[in-house]
Formats: structure tokens, sequence, C-alpha cells
């Protein structure tokens, strides 16, 4: 029934960004790189200009320089700093800890076992149908306002790709290393920190990568809907008080780290990646 | 990954008792937490942790209101409407983006960046532009589900191969035997995993967007419940709306299996 096979790859393809090919194609004068240029500039200009030229009515747009200057006085306010991006941040590496390591140990788990793998497979492609959110209210009703429930419910929306990945990454292993493994009579734990997961990283690296940007969304979207404290708290009380200056400022702030995180994540991984496939 | 299908000759009894199996394996992780939550509230045994039974009652008391059962149909129109949206606007974008691979290299980064960004936190913005309402609320599950779609497609696309449509220019095929002969086999794989993760995101952010500010819908009536402690109430609501996800996410990952078995990817 299957004849022959297109070569795409659904997984990975919204992580691929080296096209080499195409880097010395010119459009109108420009590279890629120029166009992606001319894209950012005509961003910041448009936020720049519009709410100052009348486009945009000031109540709902302030200027991108009144932002950034906003965003810059916020790094340097004491208040701020341990008030709402420093719990931000320690949630976030908390849940994103937790998200790992328990994630790789399920995944080993599914991985081993056959009857975990029947019974959360189903689970692994269909869980991120279900608006994990939507535990927030129940978890804060039980646990009270606060750290506790904000990173149970990022760590519960990332562990799931952290699994997803493990598993991938180990089923991916070619059974010759498995073999070696056998060969050479390893114990479970050494076989298990030598030759299983190192084999898995690059697969595991696309889940950690997944995992850091999950408990962010998360713990970003507890703060904003329900909390007294952190950076999307900070961002939904700026609006409530009509501080529609702070409120941009804290979105910019939120950009700021999370692109920061991500491309900072594929730099310190790709290196390490590449040195595993080779 | 995903299970081995059985290779055997599939008769029709072998096939719907591999279904009543499969069934069964999936109700095991339902089952075990039902459990584990029955058993932890009868450790618990007070009036804020509530067993199963109960609060699958007190869904049954908010089902019968009217109150809820609208904010049930607005939460789910708001939903077909959001999510249909984006896989519309995200196959054509990024088809379009797709054909060309400069254009797919231009647009990647940013497209990427939106992707990743916490999306809620814009959710403001779109108040203070569309006002407090269905618009706002639509607008922003549109966002939250768009550019997944747009990125799978564009890539889907680019790694499509550009001589089958030389091919049919030369041909002179017309555009319907054009989209059958090539631009499904080599694109509905794709389109079918994007329309499954867009459908979660979409949900995720419409159900986000009521909970921080909106008249209705099934997130408004959630974080109603917290003042209250109504606890429950959220409990019976939060199966309730896990139940509506997890019966769409199945379908859909039923018909992306047997798509990609069929087209190949």
């Amino acid at each position: 029934m299957s004849t022959e096979r297109v070569t795409t790859e659904p997984s990975s393809t919204v992580e691929s960004s080296d096209k080499p090919k195409t880097v010395r194609e010119r459009r109108l004068g420009l590279t890629v790189r120029g166009w992606t240029i001319i894209g950012a500039l005509l961003t910041v200009l448009f936020l720049e200009l519009a709410p100052r030229l009348g486009l945009v009515d000031s109540f709902s747009l302030v200027p991108l320089s009144a932002m950034v200057v906003r965003a810059l006085g916020l790094l340097i306010d004491a208040e701020f700093l341990s008030q709402d991006l420093a719990p931000s941040l320690l949630s976030i590496l908390v849940a994103f800890i937790f998200a790992v390591v328990s994630g790789v140990l399920i995944g080993l788990l599914v991985w081993r076992f056959d009857w975990a793998r029947k019974t959360l497979d189903p689970w692994l492609a269909t869980y991120y149908a279900i608006p994990t959110f939507a535990l927030y209210p129940l978890l804060v009703a039980l646990l009270g306002i606060g750290f506790v429930p904000i990173v149970l419910l990022a760590t519960l929306f990332a562990v799931v790709a952290m699994i997803s990945s493990t598993v991938d990454g180990l089923d991916g292993i070619p059974r010759s290393v498995l073999r070696l493994a056998a060969v050479l009579q390893l114990d479970p734990i050494q076989r298990t920190f030598k030759v299983l997961l190192p084999a898995a990283l690059p697969q595991i690296s696309v889940g950690l990568r997944l995992a850091l940007s999950y408990s962010l969304i998360m713990v970003l979207a507890s703060e904003f809907v329900l909390s007294t404290s952190g950076l999307g708290h900070f961002i939904s009380n700026a609006y409530n008080d009509f501080a529609i200056t702070d409120m941009y400022a804290g979105v910019l702030l939120v950009f700021v780290l999370a692109l920061g995180l991500n491309f900072a994540f594929a730099a310190a991984l790709r290196p390490q990646s590449k040195r595993v496939l080779s | 990954m995903s299970l081995s299908t059985a290779a055997a000759p599939r008769t029709p009894i072998s096939r719907s008792r591999g279904l009543l199996v499969s069934l069964g394996w999936i109700l095991i992780l339902p089952a075990i937490i039902l459990i584990g939550w029955a058993i932890l509230a009868a450790i618990v045994d007070s009036v804020v942790f509530p067993g199963p039974l109960q609060s699958l009652a007190r869904l049954g008391e908010d089902l019968s209101e009217p109150g809820f059962r609208q904010s049930i149909v607005s939460t789910v129109t708001l939903l077909l409407a959001g999510w249909s949206l984006a896989v519309v606007v995200g196959t054509l974008v990024g088809f379009a983006l797709g054909l060309s691979s400069f254009w797919s290299a231009v647009f990647e980064t940013p497209l990427f960046a939106l992707y990743s960004i916490p999306k809620v936190t814009l959710y403001p913005v779109f108040l203070l532009f569309l006002g407090i309402g269905d618009a706002s609320r639509l607008t922003f599950a549109f966002f939250h589900g768009v550019f997944p779609i747009a990125l799978l497609v564009m890539a889907a696309t680019r790694s499509m191969d550009k001589n089958f449509l030389k091919l049919a220019d030369v041909l002179v095929l017309p555009w319907y035997t054009r989209l059958r002969l090539i631009l499904i086999p080599a694109l509905l794989p794709s389109i079918v995993t994007a329309v499954r993760i867009a459908f979660g995101l979409t949900l995720l952010g419409l159900i986000l967007a009521e909970m921080f500010s909106a008249q209705s819908g099934l997130g408004r009536e959630l974080v109603s419940n917290v003042a209250n402690v109504r606890v429950d109430h959220i409990a019976g609501q939060v199966v309730f709306i896990a139940i509506l996800a997890v019966i769409p996410g199945f379908a859909l990952r039923w018909g992306e299996k047997r798509i990609t078995r069929r087209y190949g990817s």
C-alpha cells in the first residue's frame, strides 16, 4: 500500500534553521538576512511611529522607545527584581528541573517496560490536546496561591514533552550500541548513564528545549491569571491599573527573556549534539 | 515511537478486537488516576478535597444549569471558529511561503519567535484593541494556534519536489488534478499533524483568555468557582473540559495515523 516516501520530518522541521543553499541568493538586491533585518526595522518603526503619529490611540499602544526606557528602569528597580523577576525565574528553573528529571525517568520506564509503553503511549500524543491550564484553579483551591501550584502546573505541562523526546531518542538507538552495552556487561546504572542517555542525547536535547519553553509559558500564564507575584502578575496588574507603559515594558521583558533563553539554549546544545552525531 | 499495528491480515473481527484492546490500554491511565484520586480523597476526608463521585455529581448539577450550558456553547463555538481560521490561514500562508525557499528562510525566524514566546502576556493588548468580548477571545485563540501550522506546512511545502509542479506546468494539468496528484500526497501528512497540534494550542489559548477576562465560557466558570472555594465544582468542570478535549484529540491522532500510513511521511 505504501509506495515511495517523501523525506520530510514533521518532528524536526520546527527546529531546522540552517539552509546554506539560499544564503547567497538575493531578491531585490537583498539577502535572506537583509530582508529579516528590514522586517525587524519596519516593526520597530511601526511600534515607535504609530502611536506618535496617532495611527493608534496612545491609550492602546505606547511608543517602543517608552517601553524600552520603562523596561530598563524596571531592571534597576529592586522591588521589581525581588517581587516579580526573581519569583518567575525561580519557578521556571524549578519546574524545568523537575520536568527533566521525572521526564527522563518515565521515558526510560516507557522504553524498558512494555506495560508502561502500552499504558502511556496513547496519551503522550494526545496529552497536549488537553488544556492542562484548566487544572490551575483546582491546584490553587487546594494548595493556595503561591509557588507550589505554579511549579506543579508548569512541571505537569513540560514533563510530557520530555517523556516523548526521551522515548524517541531511546527508540532511535542503533541495535549495535545496545549489543555493545550487553557485551560490556555494564550494570543498569552504568548502562543508563554511559550508553543509553548519551546515545539518545540529540533527541533529549530537543526535549530539553521544549521543556524549558513550556515551563516558561506555564509559569507566566499562571502568574498572569491568578497570583500575587511574578512577571506575569506584574503585566496583568499593570493592565488592571491602566498602567499601559508598565504593561508593555513587562511584555517586552518577557519576550526578551523567552527569546534569549531559547536562542541561548539552542546555541549551547548545538555543538554537543553535533559531537554525539559524528 | 507509536505502537506497531498488527501485521496479520486484517479481518473485520480481528480489527474490532484490536480496537477493543487498544481502547482498554487507553483507559488504564484514567482509571489509575480516578482510583488514586478516590483513595486520596478518602484518606484526607475533608470538605475541601472532594472525591470523584462528589465532583461528578456537582458536574451533573452544573450541566443542568442554563448558564453553564451557555458557557459550553460559547467555548465550543469560539474553539471551532478559531481553530478552523488558524488551519485555513496557517495552511495558506505556510504554503505560499514554502513555495519559495528564499521567502520561507526570511519568515522562518520571526514565525518561530512568535511560536515560542508566551503569547498569554499579549492578551491584554488584544483586550485593549478589541475590547472584552467574543472578538478578542476568538482572535487570541486563533493567534495562539496559527504559527505551528504555518511553520509545519511551510517546511512540508519547501521539501516537496518542485519538479512535479514543473511537470504539471508542462502537461498543463488542471488545478484539481495537481491538488489530487501532487499537493495532497505531499502536504496532507504535515497538515494533519499541524491541525492536531493547533487544536490543543487553540483550546489552551481560549481557556487562558476566558480565565483572565470574559463574560462567559468554561474558563470563566472555573475562575468564578475559585473565589467561592467550590472545589467540587472545579474538579467536576476540569474533568468535563478534559473529556471535551480528549475525544477530538484521539480522533485527530487516529486520522493522522491513517493519513500518514496512506501517504507516507
